[in-house]
């Protein structure tokens, strides 16, 4: 049986500085992960090689054992909110059915098919009365949101989600939180760049810790230890306080 | 007045407008209104060169020289970028100055020269419609039909690609060629322009039709649509009133760019100056008698009646004016839509008291919620949101 994701030995340098090293990621099983790190630790980085997004000095991706470029219809990417005009002359419905424009192909336009998939897309995120607002006169939190609806559109089998949770209100965590647990429960992968790292025991059931390299990946029981975490964030201490805290409030 | 050369004239400027919108709409939401102006300015050389290798003035020799000579520069410029420390605002001023020089120079030993012609290519630097021939007419139409049909072809990918390229990218969309598509449209537009506007503006009817447009409208269909009919009314319209004055056609085309450009920024509604000024005396007003709604309402125990004290006499008599509430005497007197008004504002106050409650470090802008309909549905449906998670 082939893997539902392998990185092997991926390496990514800017002008001869690698900014990640020797990654390898042997994804067996349906899971939702997060990807953890300190500022710098090259966690989108990881999210746009592994997406071919940016050039690799080494290494391949292969998804459900063919190669990533044959592969992509499987996967389904969420960029950084930051990363775009959201003065852009577009509105809600017509951002989120970008995703289908890949199953669709060349010069063919979205139908009602795909309509119904955008608007089953925005009502997983709560944003269906939106639909027809221009995306600029939307919060960050719904912009998020219209984000993800996109990525769903794209009915894929593994999602990349590049901070998620950064900036929006807590009640559009809330929808995002119990929409990954959801997709988890439909046999979805998602590999989530997080920055809360208290809330992770209570989310996800597998963390990769990165810095620069791999420094561990695994369930969180098992994975998520504050010897790991020591070794990710460093001398980190506040961070590692706060935690100590945290986990000990819950027992 | 309606002669066979001014048919002609009327027709290739209205196409060049037209196309100029079309494809500077891709260009400015780019952001790529400089390198725009960079690649315009480095068709000079490009036109010098092909007139000395060819050795005779053959407008199609020309057009690929000037053509190859500007992609080259926008390769030069993205090669730049990538591989030096430099800045693209800084890149873009060094190539557009040093092969625009370089243009400068050469049509200098063209014009002493006397092989070629004393005129050299001054009529390329600003422009001249007079001259136009029926071949100028079928290739600027050729232009334009491809120009056209691409973008109706590849609507979608070229949306996607000038909204998020990376995003189209991580669907498999070769992001990089239709990236050289574009440019290549960019350049043989700018090119078929540039015996009527002429190289130092060629770049601006890219640029200004494709920004006024985006004042009036928040959709992308409708966006290319009027900026083609903009940069369409800036040629006709330049050209007639050039032949007539005996000025530069290149000039006075831009010169209706801007004019429109300025009528749009000032009056263009919901991203005009005046709406957004009138916008905020507007929103201010409404938010000193909103208000003073609920505070007399709050003052009057949540009752529809009572007591006006005298120093809000004057904002009250303007409230009286929006229907909101009837002055007698002593006493003022909530009118039936004043009433709702001071229950929506008292309502949207207790919300956003809530979510503070809920979440401390939240920013509310209390002016906004009072004023800004929108802002306070989004705010609204934000707290409904959390108030369900908190019930669940």
């Amino acid at each position: 049986m082939s893997l539902l994701l392998d990185v092997h030995d991926l390496t990514v340098a800017y002008q001869k500085k690698p900014v990640l090293w020797n990654i390898d990621l042997e994804i067996e099983s349906p899971q939702l992960t997060a990807i953890i790190g300190p500022n710098g630790a090259g966690k989108s980085t990881l999210i746009k090689a592994i997406l071919g997004l940016i050039p690799t000095l080494t290494g391949y991706v292969h998804i459900l054992g063919e190669p990533m470029k044959k592969a992509r219809r499987k996967i389904a990417y969420v960029p950084q909110r930051t990363s775009v005009d959201w003065d852009f002359p577009i509105n809600v419905m017509e951002t989120v059915l970008m995703g289908t424009y890949g199953s669709l192909g060349w010069f063919r336009r979205p139908g009602k098919k795909q309509k119904e998939i955008a608007l089953r897309a925005l009502d997983d995120v709560s944003m269906t009365e939106f639909a027809d607002r221009q995306i600029g006169q939307l919060s960050g939190g719904q912009q998020q949101r219209v984000f993800i609806a996109r990525a769903l559109a794209q009915q894929a089998e593994i999602y990349f989600m590049d901070e998620p949770m950064a900036g929006v209100d807590a009640g559009t965590e809330a929808i995002i939180f119990g929409l990954l647990k959801r997709l988890r429960e439909q046999g979805k992968t998602i590999f989530v760049v997080h920055h809360d790292v208290e809330s992770i025991p209570d989310h996800f059931d597998h963390i990769i810790l990165l810095n620069k390299r791999l420094i561990a990946y695994g369930p969180t029981e098992t994975t998520f230890t504050p010897e790991n975490l020591k070794r990710t964030y460093g001398g980190r201490l506040d961070l590692l306080d706060q935690l100590a805290i945290s986990m000990q409030q819950k027992g | 007045m309606w002669t066979y050369n001014t048919i002609l004239i009327l027709v290739g400027t209205a196409l060049i407008g037209a196309c100029s919108g079309l494809i500077g709409t891709f260009a400015v939401l780019r952001q790529r209104s400089l390198t725009a102006d960079a690649l315009a300015h480095a068709t000079l050389p490009g036109l010098c060169l092909a007139l000395v290798i060819s050795g005779h003035r053959s407008q199609s020799v020309m057009m690929i020289g000037a053509t190859i000579v500007s992609l080259f520069a926008v390769w030069v410029m993205s090669w730049l970028t990538r591989h030096t420390r430099t800045k693209p605002d800084a890149v873009i001023g060094i190539v557009l100055s040093v092969f625009f020089g370089a243009g400068v120079a050469l049509n200098r030993m063209i014009q002493s020269s006397s092989a070629v012609g004393k005129a050299g290519l001054s009529s390329f630097l600003f422009g001249k419609a007079s001259g136009m021939l029926f071949e100028d007419v079928v290739v600027i139409a050729s232009v334009s039909v491809v120009c056209l049909g691409l973008v109706l072809l590849l609507y979608k990918e070229l949306m996607g690609l000038t909204f998020q390229s990376e995003y189209l990218q991580s669907q498999g969309w070769p992001v990089q060629w239709l990236d050289y598509l574009m440019m290549g449209l960019l350049a043989v537009t700018v090119v078929v322009s540039l015996p009527i506007v002429g190289v130092v503006l060629s770049s601006a009817l890219i640029i200004i039709p494709a920004t006024t447009a985006n004042l009036w409208t928040n959709r992308f269909s409708i966006l290319l649509l009027l900026s083609s009919t903009l940069g369409a009314i800036s040629g006709i319209s330049g050209s007639i009133i050039s032949a007539s004055s005996e000025t530069p056609t290149g000039a006075v085309i831009i010169l209706i760019a801007g004019g429109m450009f300025l009528v749009s920024f000032i009056f263009a509604p919901e991203k005009g100056l005046l709406t957004s000024w009138l916008r905020g005396t507007r929103q201010s007003e409404e938010w000193k008698q909103r208000q003073l709604l609920l505070d007399l309402w709050t003052d009057w125990g949540q009752r529809d009646q009572g007591l006006l004290e005298y120093d809000r006499r004057s904002l009250a008599a303007r409230a009286q004016r929006s229907g909101l509430l009837t002055l007698e005497g002593d006493m003022a007197r909530l009118t039936t839509t004043g009433h709702h008004l001071a229950n929506e504002m008292q309502h949207r106050v207790d919300v956003a008291k809530k979510l503070l409650d809920l979440q401390p470090m939240r920013e509310i802008d209390f002016f906004e919620l009072m004023t800004n309909d929108l802002y306070a549905k989004t705010l609204a449906k934000e707290a409904e949101l959390l108030f369900q998670e908190g019930v669940a």
